[in-house]
């Protein structure tokens, strides 16, 4: 799949572009990697937090009288807090612990230290706490009607728009308009670590927190805000991550945030540690989606225009709703040249566990939705999806629904093109069993790259060259399980002639480099692997190795020089643009793009489906180190069938009613065939060794694949997800389909 | 914390007439149900009495092929016995199918058939339910109650029997040896569960300080057989609708049905009318139709579980056919 010019650059590469083992592979499988609850000190507290018992209620008064057992060695309300009691990455009106109204059942009440975790649970139990019960809203759709407002500010969260041409000039073209309705679930990130912190105060009055979390920077932000202390006394310490998905920013935050409060009003080390359960009902969400989508054509298939409503369910606290739903309004047409679009796109609380960022940012949603509705308008058209989509895909030097020029190599008919012939390389044969419905089906994406017009974009690197030719490298962005310790010592291996086992990764430690933002929307690789090749650059500009090939005698005359071999590589994104009033803009730097095929069988009896084979098609930009790519594709796939098949959250009434493993299903082995991935190398200008992002185009396109397949094998189409076998069957009841 | 004793019973006797005389006292043996119970505040126990080292663990051949199973047996040892698999095969499927690995490896025999419901309901100690706290109405009827029963079902409870164990033996005919103060009885698994009626705290006929011994299995009059479940996911979780049937059939006629179903009732179903309307019948898929649909007539499903009646239907009629393909198909 390599365009011509790129094997011939990947040729004279030495480290980068190779499948190297992951170099903090070893640790993690012999047990001997560092998580954060088995961070352990000298006289260490353990904390507990009393939660909501009503998902809406005014607090009358809190007892903590019996909950003074033995052991117990501070109890916290809000009043104790010595700074500001309330944080949020856009509305700061989250409270880390609530006085006087809770609006959810995560919402915690009182903190808890202890000698033991036992004693710390069974005194939070003890706090007696009276409340006014208030009438609730649990749909957003009701919430966006309703007198009842959750917060002082209303219910309403965001509302984006996106106006690009005349939708009623461009339906009144159309031979052929179709509206209809999907619907997407709670998503839990379901990573294998529940949250946990431990805070040691420090001699200076400042702390020390050690966390499980994607965004050391943004939990000390929190954690300084809630404190009242400077951020230089607050140190963030990033664990072994055991899974984020983007679930370890807010949620981190909050924790890291208790069991600093309880460090410092003890003055002795604490330990916080979510069970599973607590993990399930404080944690945010993926937003559960209701979309309505308009779409008119010509007979040909040319789409004419699209209209798009969307409401998505913020829960409680506006957290990060703004952004999510932000790249939903950008994606929500799907990769087609559509003339006229209207797009609104509206997020509002409820009394639900509120929603964030979960892998995808607000994309698996509306792929789901578009790439249903694609199959549905072919089917309408007597056309077939390959073509109907091949018809409108965006092109290079073509326009986005936003008017954006799209300078890069567009790769979605190559990508369409691999999974096709992947998929359809043997002819699909049916079961023996005539129970069993075999069908295939697939679905294309595009995807921003990085934060985009979300804010700032900037990330720094640290490459620390030592005398004898080793080398310790630091960045602002974070290991979160996906390996930039290892691609990032690629980069630095590649650049300096180094080889990979003299490189060490230092993990992130906020005290001791610059705020590199967060490591969230696929952006490690792209920002901070340019922020590491920078500091490379530099360092070889100052060993002039130019002039002097030889590493060591270039360090040894450099260093006799009076230089420094110390680089700091600051990397800031290329400019992007937003107009808020039209949704118009450069909303992202570049983009990649993307196909997943699936064949899946169907038990027509009882709706059960399973995924035989799935071909995942992504591009790349340039696949630093491909089985990585690989693994990415075999994970994001296998989350991708979840949301698909299995996983949902149930609320109701704002109560979790599974959470744990085994009410909330995760896809196991047997439901999950063979994986086929293939990786496109177009390379970016914008990338390092012109690599972007794979970690979440992943997870966002096996939904919709599943949907249609299933489509295939039943004549049944389900709207709502996961598809599960009562939704299935209803689906094949309604159509009439085979029984 | 709440504290509680805990003893470990040295013989059966002696455990039987110590929990008799006690409140709030339970047997303790794979724990897998009970130590939830307590977590969660639906049970509280100021005793637990340990079982674990009573002899009530071998599986012990009775004549023609019958087989005794140790209430104390471990579902993986009973799941992997050899008799268990050659003689009843699903029984070994059944158990199978249910829960992990870990769980098989704890869970007890005995457990097993006193495992309660799933209701969310019922575990949840701030809401309304009938068999935690009689009287105090049902929470399921208006909430979330996909997952609940259709058939057996009654206006104070209609929470489903979790067990997939329990299916299987209400299909092969199982007899529960209990102990009790008095001494030893027997009793038919059927008669065993009761129905939720206006008493749907009371499960089974089991009285306070009995214990299960043993289940004993009447020899295998079949050859063919099966146990099929449907569920959302393909392991560790609780069926939707599974069928457990046993079909003997000759020249195309049935001579003999067995069949129970799961994860539709208030307890394992054992399905008497479908097996009235098989008997004599000759194995075709019209007369799986009948009996399926016959069986399922009685279902009463509500707001969110009407698809479990369809998926029964065919669930026990995919069963069916599978089992008389097993004997030579269809004609």
């Amino acid at each position: 799949m390599d365009s011509k010019g790129n094997s011939e650059k990947k040729k004279d590469l030495t480290c980068v572009g190779k499948s190297v083992r992951r170099v903090d592979g070893w640790p993690k499988v012999l047990g001997k990697a560092k998580y954060t609850a088995d961070h352990s000190f000298e006289g260490m507290l353990f904390a507990a937090v009393k939660r909501a018992d009503f998902p809406h209620a005014r607090i009358k008064s809190i007892d903590v009288e019996g909950a003074q057992l033995p052991g117990v060695e501070a109890i916290m309300l809000e009043e104790d807090i010595p700074g500001n009691p309330r944080f949020g990455a856009l509305n700061p009106h989250q409270p880390v612990i609530i006085s006087d109204i809770v609006r959810y059942l995560g919402d915690g009440i009182a903190l808890v230290a202890a000698k033991s975790e036992k004693i710390a649970r069974e005194a939070a139990k003890r706090i007696v706490v009276s409340y006014e019960e208030l009438p609730g809203l649990f749909d957003p759709r009701e919430a966006r009607k309703s007198e009842l407002s959750i917060h002082p500010e209303g219910n309403e969260i965001v509302h984006h728009v996106l106006r690009k041409g005349e939708v009623s000039e461009g339906f009144a073209a159309a031979d052929v308009v179709l509206e209809r309705d999907y619907q997407t679930q709670f998503q839990e990130h379901a990573y294998l670590e529940p949250e946990a912190a431990v805070a040691v105060p420090q001699p200076d009055g400042g702390i020390t927190v050690y966390g499980s979390m994607q965004h050391p920077f943004s939990t000390r932000r929190v954690v300084a805000r809630v404190l009242g202390l400077p951020l230089a006394k607050v140190r963030v310490i990033q664990g072994e991550l055991g899974g984020g998905f983007g679930g370890k920013d807010e949620s981190s935050s909050i924790v890291c945030a208790r069991a600093a409060l309880l460090a410092l009003k003890t003055g002795k080390p604490v330990k916080l540690v979510n069970t599973r359960e607590e993990s399930f009902v404080e944690s945010y969400k993926r937003h559960p989606y209701y979309l309505h989508y308009k779409v008119g054509a010509k007979k040909d298939g040319t789409l004419t225009a699209m209209e798009i409503e969307i409401v998505a369910d913020g829960g409680a606290y506006a957290s990060m709703s703004t952004f999510v739903t932000w790249r939903s309004v950008v994606q929500a047409t799907g990769p087609y040249t559509v003339p006229n679009v209207k797009t609104d796109v509206y997020a509002y609380h409820t009394n639900n566990t509120y929603t964030g960022a979960f892998r995808g940012f607000g994309s698996p949603q509306i792929v789901y939705a578009s790439e249903s509705l694609m199959d549905e308008l072919a089917a309408e058209l007597k056309i077939s999806p390959a073509e109907i989509r091949k018809k409108n895909f965006y092109q290079q030097g073509g326009e986005t629904a936003t008017g954006q020029t799209l300078k890069h190599v567009v790769s979605l008919e190559p990508a369409l093109d691999a999974v096709l012939a992947e998929l359809n390389k043997k002819p699909l044969e049916q079961n023996a069993n005539p129970v069993f419905s075999r069908g295939r089906g697939f679905a294309c994406s595009y995807r921003g790259v990085a934060l985009g017009a979300e804010g700032v974009d900037a990330t720094g690197a640290v490459v620390n060259l030592l005398e004898d030719g080793s080398a310790i490298v630091s960045t602002g962005v974070a290991e979160n399980g996906q390996g930039l310790r290892t691609v990032f010592s690629q980069i630095v291996s590649e650049e300096l002639g180094i080889p990979l086992e003299k490189i060490v990764f230092l993990d992130c430690d906020t005290s001791s480099i610059a705020d590199g933002g967060p490591s969230v929307a696929s952006r490690c690789t792209i920002m901070g692997g340019n922020a590491v090749r920078h500091a490379c650059l530099q360092l070889k500009e100052r060993l002039n190795l130019s002039e002097q090939p030889d590493l060591q005698k270039a360090i040894k005359a450099t260093l006799n020089a009076g230089k420094s071999l110390y680089a700091f590589g600051w990397h800031n994104a290329p400019k992007v643009s937003w107009d808020e009033h039209t949704g118009q803009g450069d909303a992202y730097f570049t983009y990649v793009y993307a196909c997943q095929g699936v064949e899946v069988e169907v038990n027509n009896q009882t709706g059960e489906t399973k995924v035989l084979r799935a071909v995942a098609a992504h591009d790349v930009g340039m696949a630093l180190n491909p089985q990585q790519v690989e693994l990415q594709i075999y994970g994001g796939v296998t989350m991708g069938a979840g949301y698909g098949l299995t996983e949902e959250v149930i609320l109701e009434k704002g109560v979790t009613k599974n959470p744990n493993f085994n009410g909330y299903h995760i896809p196991d082995s047997r439901m999950i065939g063979e994986i086929v991935p293939i990786i496109i190398e177009n390379p970016d200008a914008a990338g390092p060794f012109g690599a972007k992002t794979i970690g979440e185009p992943t997870c966002e396109l096996l939904a919709p694949a599943i949907a249609n397949a299933i489509l295939q094998a039943t004549g049944a189409r389900v709207r709502t997800i996961p598809a599960t076998p009562a939704r299935v069957l209803h689906a094949m009841q309604k159509e009439g389909a085979p029984a | 914390m709440k504290n509680f004793l805990y003893g470990r019973a040295s013989s059966t006797r002696a455990a039987v007439d110590f929990l008799s005389n006690r409140k709030n006292a339970f047997f303790l043996a794979g724990g897998t149900n009970l130590l939830d119970h307590l977590k969660l505040g639906v049970e509280y126990a100021e005793v637990l009495l340990d079982i674990e080292d009573l002899p009530e663990r071998e599986l012990t051949d009775l004549e023609e092929g019958g087989l005794r199973l140790g209430a104390l047996a471990l579902n993986s040892e009973v799941a992997a016995d050899a008799r268990v698999k050659s003689n009843f095969p699903m029984l070994a499927e059944a158990i199978l199918s249910g829960a992990s690995p870990q769980l098989r490896n704890m869970a007890t025999i005995g457990g097993n058939l006193l495992q309660r419901t799933r209701c969310s309901f019922f575990r949840d100690i701030h809401a309304p339910c009938n068999k935690r706290n009689p009287g105090s109405g049902c929470a399921a009827l208006e909430g979330a109650h996909r997952n609940h029963a259709i058939l057996g079902t009654s206006e104070d409870c209609f929470a489903t029997h979790p067990s997939d164990m329990d299916v299987a033996l209400a299909a092969l005919d199982a007899v529960l040896v209990i102990r009790g103060v008095t001494g030893e009885r027997r009793l038919p698994l059927e008669s065993f569960y009761l129905l939720p009626g206006d008493t749907p705290w009371r499960e089974t006929a089991l009285a306070h300080g009995e214990m299960i011994t043993a289940v004993e299995l009447p020899p295998p009059f079949f050859v063919h057989s099966i146990y099929l479940k449907v569920r959302e996911r393909a392991s560790f979780e609780f069926a939707l609708a599974a069928a457990a049937v046993a079909l003997e059939v000759r020249e195309g006629m049935i001579l003999a049905a067995r069949v129970a179903l799961g994860g539709v009732g208030t307890v394992p179903w054992r399905a008497r009318e479908a097996e009235r309307l098989l008997v004599g019948a000759f194995a075709t898929p019209e007369a799986f139709e009948v009996a399926a649909e016959a069986e399922l007539a009685a279902a009463l499903p509500h707001r969110d579980n009407f698809f479990k009646v369809e998926l029964a239907r065919r669930t026990l009629v995919r069963a069916l056919s599978e089992v008389a393909e097993k004997w030579g198909g269809f004609e």
